[in-house]
């Protein structure tokens, strides 16, 4: 068996919508059945064909080669299986992921994450803004699962997040974390400006201070030894990622937040 | 071109024709008598039942907060998604479809008008724009007063009746109205001075006046301009339990003057029982079947997922703790009034809302007299309009009704006698209720009959005894004569006509608008003026001037 693998044969001026191209959808189907499966390309349907090689016959190991920033909604409702994608990646990357593994080699633009229920990303380049959020006019935003970022992530990372864990490995945009109801973010870089505003509970996990410090609406809770953290990073040991490798510490100085709301949210900075 | 449909069970209450078989003529457009068998086309339809173009005299379908709502609703779009055709342009919105969809599934169901009840006057020109986007149906307005500081200001100054009628005059012509609508007496104004609740007889801090003046002054300055729609009374305390009594109140204190107390449900709530929320219909009921002067509408709720409009600010913001999913916006709109928005699901398994559907079929059921009661969910507050055939179902048939209630929270059916309720509306009713009624009430002269004459707005039923698939999928809906529905689906787009009246006041009225438009409003006065032009103009919208009753003292 070898993996699915679909080719973007074109220069794909308009926006591709492969939510029809996941292991849950292509499972059974021949490859004949496959290249007639009909992609919303701009504002028309066309073949599969048209606009992918298609080759092999693992529909649970797809790859998308030669991937650009056009092809949204990859990995769309997906509950198992694995989809790499070798380059960018369009606008919502893993759209309501229920299960299974996603990877792209190169960055993903907006709303990747967004509202995903469980299973794994994994960017190796950096996130778009609202990485983990809901879809515009929405109040929940990702409710499980494990987001790994290698590079950087832009603004309103986890806005309304609900549950699960974001890792980013280098910088976080402004408004991290921002209207989050709950869950987890680390950030082994830096934090842009206005983190966690609207932060409602969940946690925010820093190695550093951040560079533009912590807002006033934030309350010093002094330094604390949580027991939880060395069981955190434990738990982390699995992953793919830096994050297996950091040293782990259990010594935080505590902000909770964000006061104007009911401040229950925390962030916790290492000491 | 004369077309013939031939052989028709007709029902037409305006000519008090109750299912008799009948031809009906059609050329440019109007109902004419028999031309001597010379016409071009015939449509067979034998067996069928016809009757005019349904009319929905409440309907938010154009304002400002029917837009807050699609804005503030994206999930309501998203779940329902109606693509382009050749024909049809794309659209979206259960709740709170957009003006293109609602005109189009309207026409579907064998509507052909409906009626936006709450403009406010500073908005009338984008409710206006909306209503002017939505297709085949006939559109109007109902101008809101009674919040505004300016109507206050001339009661707190005892300004003379004939004044307030010059100002509602002035408003209806220029805000190309076809009513006049009172939402919350006084109570828009109050919440702007931090009253939570006004009661009937509660004065406005600010202005001394009382919702009982303002319903009183507007209901005769209606009367004495001769509109023939009766002042429109969204009444106080929507929604509170015990309410009953200060609507009956208000039915009481309006002196015999004509009003349209709009959604009445809402109204009709007591507070009796363990659950302190009872059933008031039957004294409703009895009211109205006492005052001949009041008509009602329903605003039945049915269940599920929809978003309550509604321009009453201070009840709105009562309820907004209620609001599914938890979003809200409530907004002072100008001087004129304010607005409030909330996402609502009404559940079977909750006591209040199974009451509540009870209360409203309780009402539909005992108000003897089909002309003063009117079919409506007050869309999309108590449910989407698309939902009417299933509510015509329920008037209709008494087990599928009971079938439903069973189903409902047990606590609420012991709370109701619905179910001992043994009337089931006939088609005769039905078409009462939808047709030549609305038509009757909102003064439109030339609609809801199939007289010689009148506007050829006509829709063809299957009879079936499943009302609900019945009225759902008419075989035929002509609009202005122009065939526009085959079989349930849209055949050809028109646009309809808006209904106005224009009556008379005095101009000088201005003198005194002037300066207030120039200190207090974001627009001059002049801007507030919409012309005739500006819906006439894009040669698509057209305006029909409805007769007046026999004026008053002008």
């Amino acid at each position: 068996m070898s993996a699915l693998t679909f080719t973007l044969t074109t220069s794909a001026k308009q926006r591709i919508d492969c939510s029809p191209l996941t292991t849950d959808t292509l499972t059974g189907k021949s490859l004949a059945e496959i290249a007639a499966i009909e992609v919303l390309v701009g504002n028309r349907y066309e073949r599969a064909d048209s606009v992918f090689d298609i080759s092999g016959d693992d529909a649970a190991d797809i790859k998308f080669a030669n991937s650009t920033d056009k092809l949204d909604f990859v990995g769309r409702n997906m509950t198992t299986g694995k989809i790499l994608v070798d380059g960018n990646v369009g606008a919502y990357f893993g759209l309501f992921l229920e299960g299974g593994q996603l990877e792209v080699t190169g960055n993903t633009d907006v709303y990747t994450a967004c509202e995903m229920k469980s299973g794994q990303i994994k960017i190796n380049g950096n996130a778009g803004d609202f990485l983990g959020g809901a879809r515009p006019g929405r109040r929940n935003g990702m409710t499980g699962g494990t987001v790994i970022v290698k590079g950087n992530t832009g603004d309103r990372t986890g806005d309304h997040m609900r549950r699960g864990v974001i890792l980013i490995e280098g910088n976080a945009g402004d408004y991290c974390a921002g209207r989050m109801i709950s869950g987890t973010i680390a950030v082994l870089g830096d934090v842009g400006a206005h983190l966690g505003m609207g932060m409602k509970r969940g946690t925010v996990l820093l190695t550093q201070l951040p560079s533009r410090g912590i807002t006033a609406n934030f309350n010093d809770c002094g330094s604390h030894t949580l027991a939880f953290l060395p069981l955190l990073f434990a738990s982390f040991k699995k992953l793919d990622s830096q994050f297996a490798s950091v040293e782990s510490f259990s010594r935080v100085q505590r902000y909770a937040g964000d006061l104007a709301g009911i401040g229950m949210g925390e962030i916790l900075v290492k000491i | 071109m004369i077309t013939k449909l031939t052989g028709g069970r007709v029902y037409d209450p305006a000519n008090s024709i109750n299912n008799e078989v009948k031809d009906i003529y059609i050329r440019d457009g109007k109902i004419i008598k028999n031309p001597d068998e010379q016409f071009d086309k015939e449509i067979d339809v034998r067996g069928k039942v016809v009757m005019a173009g349904a009319i929905d005299m409440h309907t938010h379908i154009g304002g400002g907060k029917v837009n807050i709502a699609r804005t503030m609703l994206p999930e309501d779009h998203a779940a329902d998604v109606v693509a382009r055709t050749e024909l049809m342009r794309s659209g979206c919105g259960h709740a709170a479809p957009s003006t293109l969809t609602a005109g189009y599934r309207y026409a579907e169901m064998g509507y052909t008008a409906g009626f936006e009840p709450a403009i406010l006057p500073v908005n009338a020109r984008q409710a206006h724009m909306e209503m002017a986007d939505t297709p085949i149906i006939d559109k109007g307005g109902y101008v809101m007063l009674g919040s505004d500081d300016f109507l206050l200001r001339m009661m707190t100054s005892n300004g003379d009746q004939e004044a307030i009628n010059n100002y509602v005059g002035w408003t209806m012509t220029h805000s190309q109205a076809i009513g006049v609508k009172v939402v919350n007496p006084g109570g828009i104004n109050a919440f702007k001075f931090n009253q939570r609740r006004l009661d009937l007889d509660e004065k406005n801090k600010f202005y001394g006046v009382t919702p009982r003046d303002i319903l009183l002054r507007l209901a005769t300055a209606v009367k004495e301009l001769g509109v023939p729609h009766p002042l429109h009374v969204h009444g106080c305390n929507l929604g509170v339990a015990g309410n009953l009594e200060m609507t009956i109140d208000t039915m009481q204190g309006i002196n015999g003057l004509p009003m349209h107390m709009t959604h009445i449900q809402f109204h009709s709530y007591g507070t009796e029982g363990d659950f302190k929320f009872s059933s008031g219909s039957a004294q409703i009921a009895e009211a109205v079947n006492k005052h001949k002067n009041i008509t009602v509408d329903v605003g039945q709720i049915l269940f599920g997922q929809t978003v309550t409009a509604s321009g009453d600010t201070m009840r709105q913001y009562d309820a907004h703790p209620h609001a599914h999913p938890n979003k809200w916006v409530c907004m002072d709109i100008e001087c004129d009034a304010g607005c409030g928005v909330l996402p609502f699901k009404y559940k079977d398994q909750s006591y209040v809302n199974a009451l509540q559907w009870m209360i409203g079929l309780e009402t539909f059921l005992m108000i003897d007299d089909p002309w003063r009661v009117f079919l409506t969910t007050d869309h999309p507050n108590g449910a989407p309009f698309t939902s009417y055939p299933h509510l015509i179902r329920l008037l209709m048939d008494k087990t599928f009704r009971n079938d439903v209630l069973s189903t409902l929270h047990p606590e609420a059916q012991k709370a109701s006698h619905l179910a001992s309720l043994d009337r089931e509306y006939s088609l005769y009713e039905i078409a009462i209720m939808t047709r030549a009624g609305a038509a009757k009430l909102v003064g439109l002269a030339d609609r809801g009959t199939l007289s010689i004459g009148s506007a050829a707005d006509i829709t063809v039923y299957t009879d079936d005894a499943d009302r609900e698939k019945m009225f759902s999928k008419p075989d035929y809906v002509f609009k202005d004569g122009t065939m526009v529905v085959k079989d349930g689906e849209i055949i050809e787009v028109t646009w309809g006509t808006t209904h106005v009246v224009k009556p008379e006041f005095d101009v000088n009225i201005e003198k005194a608008l002037k300066p207030y438009f120039d200190r207090y409003h974001t627009q001059k006065m002049g801007n507030f003026k919409i012309s005739d032009d500006e819906i006439v103009d894009d040669g698509r919208g057209s305006l029909t001037i409805q007769p007046l009753h026999a004026g008053g003292k002008i």
